[in-house]
């Protein structure tokens, strides 16, 4: 079965966490991309590599794309 | 927490090693066990001899160039695995009082001691924080950062932006085991002081407790100590390499 593009980001987001000795918190298209998540902005900028390395473009090259919010907000910006 | 690699064998990235200070730094980290990857714009002879070299990746990049430096990380990463040193070494310094310096000089040194600094250490660490082994940075400033040269106003503010960096980047990197450090070196005999008149290597030299201009080895050491796990408790310093001169 392949993975859908919010599963595949799900997955990068719990290897950040997993990295970091944390257990990920439930992760849904309404989580919060700030602290409150349990990340840290070097752990963000970790993600947006690890993004970038999934799938292949980087829509944070110049910064944080306007609307971007929640975890949900990263699916179109991947799909 | 994370641990710093053992470094021998270790890949480290360092920029300008085509001649002067790099080209020595390159050589001193070959014989020290590392892998080295290195750039310049132009090849030398010594690039050239790095050929045969298996511990050694070359390549031509632009400090003011982005996409060249994002295009160089990636081969050297290719070649080694991502690097867990950077040696910030190229640079260029232009002199001349500020007041009739030509606005393109003032920009080329900008871009290429300091915005190109700042954006291959940028490339490099994106691809150091997935590693999770540590690493260490080396920021090769000079001692015309922290005292007053006329004729280096704009150099001087390159090198102290890049001092500036390494203080608030072992801030920012602390915790993930990478640590940042400036080696300041005094005045060292390369082709960048060649246009040194003779009465000002005298005076140099006379206000040198060592008595002598440094030669590029005499940075080698101090290096090799910054990148080793002796520094291993060592972070957001700037180490004087001078003979003296400042103190
Ligand atoms: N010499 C001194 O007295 C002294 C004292 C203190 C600090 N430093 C610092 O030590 C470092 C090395 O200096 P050096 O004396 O060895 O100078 P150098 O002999 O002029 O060598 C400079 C190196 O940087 C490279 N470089 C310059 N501009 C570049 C660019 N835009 N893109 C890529 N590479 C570039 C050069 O290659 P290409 O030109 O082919 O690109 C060369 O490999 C510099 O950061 C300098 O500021 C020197």
């Amino acid at each position: 079965m392949t993975e859908t593009v919010p599963q595949r980001i799900h997955r990068v987001f719990r290897d950040v966490f997993a990295n970091r000795g944390r257990r990920s918190p439930e992760l849904m298209a309404e989580s919060p991309l700030d602290a409150s998540l349990g990340l840290e902005s070097l752990d963000f900028a970790e993600v947006v590599v690890r993004l970038e390395m999934e799938f292949g473009v980087d829509p944070f090259a110049n910064g944080v794309p306007a609307g971007v919010r929640r975890l949900g907000d990263l699916y179109r910006l991947y799909a | 927490m994370t641990t710093s690699l053992p470094s021998a064998g270790g890949h480290v990235l360092l920029s300008g090693g085509s001649r002067g200070l790099g080209q020595a730094l390159v050589r001193a980290l070959l014989s020290a066990g590392y892998r080295v990857s290195t750039f310049a714009r132009r090849s030398t002879p010594f690039l050239d001899s790095l050929a045969t070299e298996p511990a050694a990746f070359v390549g031509t990049a632009d400090m003011a160039d982005e996409a060249s430096l994002r295009a160089f990380v990636a081969a050297a990463g290719r070649r080694f695995g991502p690097p867990w040193g950077l040696v910030n070494c190229a640079g260029v310094a232009i002199d001349g009082v500020l007041a009739s310096m030509a606005p393109s000089d003032v920009e080329k040194m900008m871009s290429t001691n300091l915005t190109g600094a700042m954006l291959l250490t940028r490339l490099v660490l994106r691809t150091m924080l997935l590693q999770r082994q540590g690493g260490a940075i080396v920021n090769i400033s000079s001692i015309i950062a922290s005292r007053g040269y006329s004729g280096l106003a704009a150099y001087a503010a390159t090198k102290g932006g890049m001092d500036a960096m390494t203080r608030a980047l072992a801030r920012e990197l602390g915790d993930r085991g990478i640590r940042v450090n400036s080696i300041a070196p005094g005045y060292l005999e390369t082709e960048m002081t060649h246009g040194l008149t003779d009465q000002q290597r005298e005076m140099i030299v006379r206000r040198t407790p060592l008595g002598r201009l440094g030669r590029p080895e005499d940075v080698v050491g101090p290096l090799l100590f910054l990148l080793s796990d002796a520094a291993g408790f060592v972070t957001g310093q700037t180490l004087t390499v001078d003979g003296g001169t400042t103190c």
